[in-house]
C-alpha cells in the first residue's frame, strides 16, 4: 500500500508517524486511518513543481504515478533535504538531459514512499536527511526487490573521515562530494542513462 | 588543487572569487553558476529565517541541518569566509552547544541577508 519495505514501515511506527498495536498473537497492526492521514499529508506538502522547464519535468509531487510504455522517459529521483543542491541537480538535468524526468523528495520517508510508487532508473541520495539517514534509507531500499533495477549515487558534503560511521551502505556505491557535483554526476547520468531518451537537446 | 576558492575583500565587503568557484565547483559552466547563485540569493533569505526559528525553538537538529546545507552551498558559490562561519555552527549544534551554535548563527545571520539582496 504504501510501496515500502516491512523495516521502513516499523520505523515509521517507531517515530509516532503511524499508529500500531500489537494482536495478543503478537503481530502488529497498522490502523487505515493512520495510513491514509500519512498519505494525505504527503501530497499535500509536495504539490509544488520547483522548476518546470524546458521538456524536463521537475516536480516535488508524491502523486505522479508512472507508467510503462515507449514512451516512458527516464526518471531520476532525488532524495536531498538541501533546496540549494535540489536546484543545482534541477539546473543540470535541464542543461544536460532535458528528456529527464526528475522528481524530487525531501526527506528519506518520503523517498522512500516515491521510490516504491516511481521505481526511477536513477536514485540519487545524500546522507544527512531528516528523518531517517540516507545510509539507513540505502539498507531499507535494498530489501526492495526492484532496486536492482535502479541505479544508486549518494552525493554528501561529508568528507571521508565524516563518511565513515555509514561505510556500511557505501560499499560499492558512487559516492559524489558535493562540491564535485557539477563534474561528476552528468557522467554517472551518461554511463546509465539510455542515451537517445536522455541526451542533450540539440 | 586548491582545496577552496579564495576570495577577496573590497572595503568592508567579500566578493567571492566567483572565476575559481566556476573552474573548480561549476566544471568551467559559467552560465550554470550564474543561474545557481541566482536561485541561492532567493533561498538564502528564506534559510534566514529558518536558522532564526530553529535558534528560538530549540531545535539543534534543524539548526545543523542547515548550516550543513548553507555550508556546501556557501562554498560552491565561492564565499569561504561564510561557508567557515556556516561550519562553525554545524558543528556547535552537532555538539549540541545551543548557545554557541545560536551566537554563531547570529554572525551568519546577516552575511545571508546581504547576499539575498546582493
Amino acid at each position: 500500500m504504501l510501496g515500502m519495505s516491512v523495516r521502513s514501515v516499523q520505523l515509521m511506527v517507531d517515530r509516532g508517524e503511524l499508529e500500531a498495536w500489537k494482536t495478543s498473537g503478537g503481530h502488529r497492526r497498522i490502523a487505515r486511518a493512520s495510513v491514509d492521514r500519512w498519505r494525505n499529508s504527503r501530497s499535500l506538502t509536495k504539490a509544488a513543481p520547483a522548476r518546470p522547464a524546458r521538456g524536463s519535468v521537475v516536480s516535488k509531487t508524491a502523486a505522479t504515478r508512472r507508467t510503462g510504455g515507449a514512451a516512458r522517459r527516464p526518471c531520476v529521483l532525488l532524495i536531498d533535504d538541501s533546496i540549494h543542491f535540489q536546484k543545482l541537480v534541477s539546473l543540470l538535468i535541464q542543461q544536460r538531459f532535458p528528456n529527464v524526468d526528475l522528481q524530487i523528495a525531501d526527506d528519506g520517508i518520503a523517498g522512500l514512499a516515491l521510490y516504491g510508487q516511481l521505481q526511477p532508473e536513477v536514485l540519487i541520495v545524500d546522507i544527512l536527511l531528516p528523518g531517517i539517514d540516507g545510509a539507513t534509507l540505502i539498507t531499507s531500499l535494498r530489501s526492495h526487490p526492484q532496486f536492482a533495477n535502479s541505479h544508486l549515487a549518494v552525493v554528501t558534503s561529508l568528507d571521508e573521515p565524516q563518511r565513515a560511521p555509514y561505510a556500511f551502505a557505501l560499499e560499492k556505491v558512487p559516492v559524489i562530494h558535493k562540491p564535485r557535483l557539477v563534474a561528476e554526476l552528468p557522467r554517472l547520468l551518461t554511463k546509465w542513462l539510455p542515451a537517445k531518451q536522455a541526451a542533450r537537446a540539440t | 588543487m586548491a582545496s577552496h576558492a579564495q576570495g577577496h575583500r573590497h572595503g568592508e565587503v567579500f566578493e567571492p572569487d566567483v572565476a575559481a568557484a566556476i573552474a573548480q565547483r561549476f566544471d568551467g559552466d559559467a552560465a550554470l553558476y550564474k543561474a545557481f547563485a541566482t536561485d541561492c540569493r532567493a533561498q538564502f533569505a528564506l534559510d534566514a529565517g529558518a536558522g532564526e526559528a530553529a535558534c528560538e525553538g530549540g531545535d539543534l537538529p534543524a539548526l545543523r541541518r542547515l548550516a550543513h546545507n548553507l555550508r556546501s552551498a556557501l562554498l560552491m558559490l565561492g564565499h569561504q569566509p561564510f561557508a567557515d562561519v556556516a561550519a562553525e555552527v554545524e558543528s556547535l549544534a552537532a555538539a549540541g552547544d545551543s548557545l554557541a551554535a545560536c551566537a554563531a548563527w547570529r554572525r551568519l545571520h546577516p552575511m545571508l541577508l546581504r547576499l539575498a539582496i546582493s
